[in-house]
């Protein structure tokens, strides 16, 4: 793909508009482990879907409807001890500038504490034209942009922490407008994040053209107040990439986690949830299906904070999902294809677990959980 | 801004324009920084972006306070807590003379800001005189996160265009794009000998070649011993064998041995000798109240 990115310190005027669409349409690397099919038909696909008229009641639990500042946090009271005194990642890791060994540890417990300042609650009854679909067939499409772009994965995520914040701050977001809520949404994660931000109007242009510059740039600045001038939440991708070199697991398990961590973004009940908890979950799903007998251990639960039992009902319920995801939603394939690929060591064709809440024909209800 | 009567203008920022305002409510004063946006530019810039997240996050007593942010159309305007001047101007008052107390104690507060930034994943990237603020109880603040960014664990390449000449350390001089907590640590030891100095910067150099060059005749010219890895650096050139000419307590006379000690714990050329923060506010230089 001829993005910016690929011509580093070109300005591309305005007028030649026409021009780059042909290249951002032409010149893709074959190489690429890039989307495949057409980008623009997002709306089409979004409005294919019936609305779901039978979104369950029980989805986590009651107290998500309440504001922020009334939920109570679920904090344990007992003093944490130390589940493996012996090892210390960091001491050991001293040695490597990169792993900014003597901040690593305070900068996890920081994210910690900041999840519940990040945290949605059960939004979608308040905007009667989405439904779980529509905000899965969204992050698809975040996922395509994400690669289009060569953008960080940091930057996906984040993209859809701020869309999903955002449908909490708001109400009665229609379909038509969603997709600029997203592409506004990775505009602003991507000048946090990135070295070079995709440009506006690639943007509007991967987009379809269904909303011009001014709209783009006021959704930016509504979306920035919405989230309150914050773009620093703490993402479960950063979390799983410290649980893999905390356990020193190779990069193929790595990915493999990666790839289930990427499908849990399509699922709205797992927005609602901790960050830090559905890393975890994926983490060890991934270990699971390289080797059954791995078990949560005592270097995961110092690292993370949570037990076995924290993480074991969400690792079975992730699962569960993964079935239905690739089952049923099989036309929402953007991650499951860019895992096939041989860079990400072909993650999306390593059978899945056997289906332990196959009785659920959908996705199953969320297992009961604290925060974070 | 109708809630803010602007009074002058003070400075320039990374970007932006900053003015010294009054808040009509409350009659306090205020620092603005204001924003342009045009039209056909890219909406917010990623550096006046990040900036706002960054300093929503970061609360400390040595980090400057951003109260308000007001986004409009066609501008963005920063509202900040007023502070009376900055470095650079504190050591135009000083008649060439730092008492060694006030020298201990900025250096202190610039560590410790610098502390807080690095445990709450950010690099500040662009430490000089200019950009620390001091108020009239003589507290000093980290100001201006034009230039800063959130790191993750472990860290990632970033741009090598950053930290202000005089400050940047030799990595990066050398192109390095991979660098954590350390490319702070080296502009903190540059600014910890200018205090020392009452103004006086230590590495003024006219371009990137003549600032290397000015470095490793002070410390030395490093070598594949002392840095292993520093051919392999994407601007990397061969320097001649510089011997320092000049001992520490020639070049800060001011200085005792102690805060010496930290000096050249901070101007370590190979990024990763370097001290960090934490381990330097816990450098006997601060512990000890006798000896200055």
């Amino acid at each position: 793909m001829m993005l910016r990115s690929k011509l580093k310190n070109v300005q591309v005027p305005v007028d030649n508009r026409q021009k780059r669409k042909q290249e951002l349409t032409l010149n893709k690397n074959p190489n690429e482990p890039a989307a495949k099919k057409s980008i623009c038909d997002i709306s089409t696909g979004i409005k294919a879907f019936a609305i779901d008229s039978t979104k369950r009641a029980n989805r986590v639990n009651d107290e998500n409807l309440k504001p922020e500042n009334e939920l109570q946090e679920g904090t344990k009271s007992e003093a944490f001890i130390d589940p493996c005194p012996n090892y210390d990642y960091d001491r050991d890791e001293a040695h490597n500038p990169d792993s900014v060994s003597d901040y690593a540890s305070d900068i996890f417990k920081y994210y910690k504490s900041r999840e519940k300042n990040f945290r949605v609650g059960d939004y979608l009854p308040k905007h009667s034209d989405l439904d779980m679909k529509t905000r899965a067939i969204l992050v698809d499409w975040l996922v395509e942009l994400q690669e289009s772009f060569e953008l960080n994965h940091e930057t996906l995520y984040n993209a859809v922490k701020i869309v999903d914040i955002y449908l909490w701050k708001s109400k009665n977001v229609s379909k038509d407008k969603i997709q600029m809520v997203a592409s506004a949404a990775i505009f602003i994660a991507a000048k946090y994040d990135e070295r070079s931000p995709p440009l506006a109007d690639d943007l509007i242009y991967l987009a379809g053209d269904r909303f011009d510059r001014d709209l783009l740039m006021a959704m930016e600045r509504e979306l920035f107040a919405t989230i309150d001038f914050d773009l620093g939440s703490p993402l479960s991708y950063r979390y799983l990439r410290r649980l893999a070199r905390v356990s020193h697991s190779d990069m193929s398990s790595l990915t493999l986690a990666r790839y289930l961590l990427e499908t849990s973004l399509l699922i709205y009940d797992y927005s609602l949830i901790s960050a830090s908890r559905i890393a975890c979950a994926a983490f060890l799903l991934a270990m699971k299906m390289k080797d059954k007998e791995y078990e949560w251990n005592p270097i995961l639960m110092k690292y993370s904070g949570y037990t076995a039992d924290d993480v074991l009902p969400l690792v079975e319920h992730l699962n569960h999902t993964m079935h239905i995801v690739t089952g049923k939603w099989k036309q929402l394939a953007n991650i499951r294809e860019k895992y096939s690929h041989e860079v990400f060591f072909k993650s999306a064709l390593i059978p899945l677990l056997p289906d332990t809440l196959a009785e659920h024909k959908m996705f199953a209800p969320l297992p009961q959980m604290s925060f974070p | 801004m109708l809630k803010y009567d602007k009074m002058e203008k003070i400075g320039e920022g990374t970007y932006g324009t900053v003015f010294k305002a009054r808040n009509k409510d409350s009659g306090e004063i205020v620092a603005l920084k204001r924003v342009r946006l045009d039209d056909d530019d890219e909406g917010v810039p990623s550096s006046a972006l990040r900036e706002v997240c960054i300093l929503r996050e970061l609360k400390h007593r040595n980090v400057v306070r951003l109260y308000d942010v007001v986004h409009s159309e066609n501008k963005l305007t920063l509202v900040f807590e007023y502070c009376d001047q900055d470095l650079k101007k504190f050591f135009d008052s000083l008649n060439g003379y730092m008492d060694p107390q006030t020298a201990r104690s900025l250096m202190l507060q610039l560590l410790r800001g610098l502390s807080f930034c690095h445990a709450h994943h950010v690099l500040h990237r662009d430490l000089k005189p200019q950009n620390l603020l001091i108020n009239t109880n003589g507290t000093l603040k980290l100001a201006d996160f034009g230039l800063a960014r959130a790191f993750g664990v472990p860290v990632r390449c970033f741009s090598a265009e950053v930290v202000t000449l005089w400050y940047r350390p030799p990595d990066v001089l050398f192109g390095a794009k991979l660098y954590n907590v350390s490319i702070d640590m080296w502009s903190a030891g540059c600014i910890f000998a200018e205090i020392s100095n009452a103004g006086r910067p230590l590495f003024p150099g006219a371009d990137v070649d003549d600032q290397l060059k000015r470095i490793f005749k002070q410390l030395g010219t490093p070598t594949e011993e002392s840095w292993p890895s520093i051919t392999q650096l994407p601007d990397y050139k061969p320097y001649p064998t510089y011997h320092p000419s000049l001992t520490w307590s020639q070049i800060v006379p001011n200085l005792n041995s102690k805060g010496r000690d930290l000096m050249q714990k901070l101007l370590v050329c190979n990024p990763s000798g370097r001290i960090d923060a934490e381990a330097a506010l816990a450098h006997a230089y601060f512990s000890d109240t006798t000896d200055l």
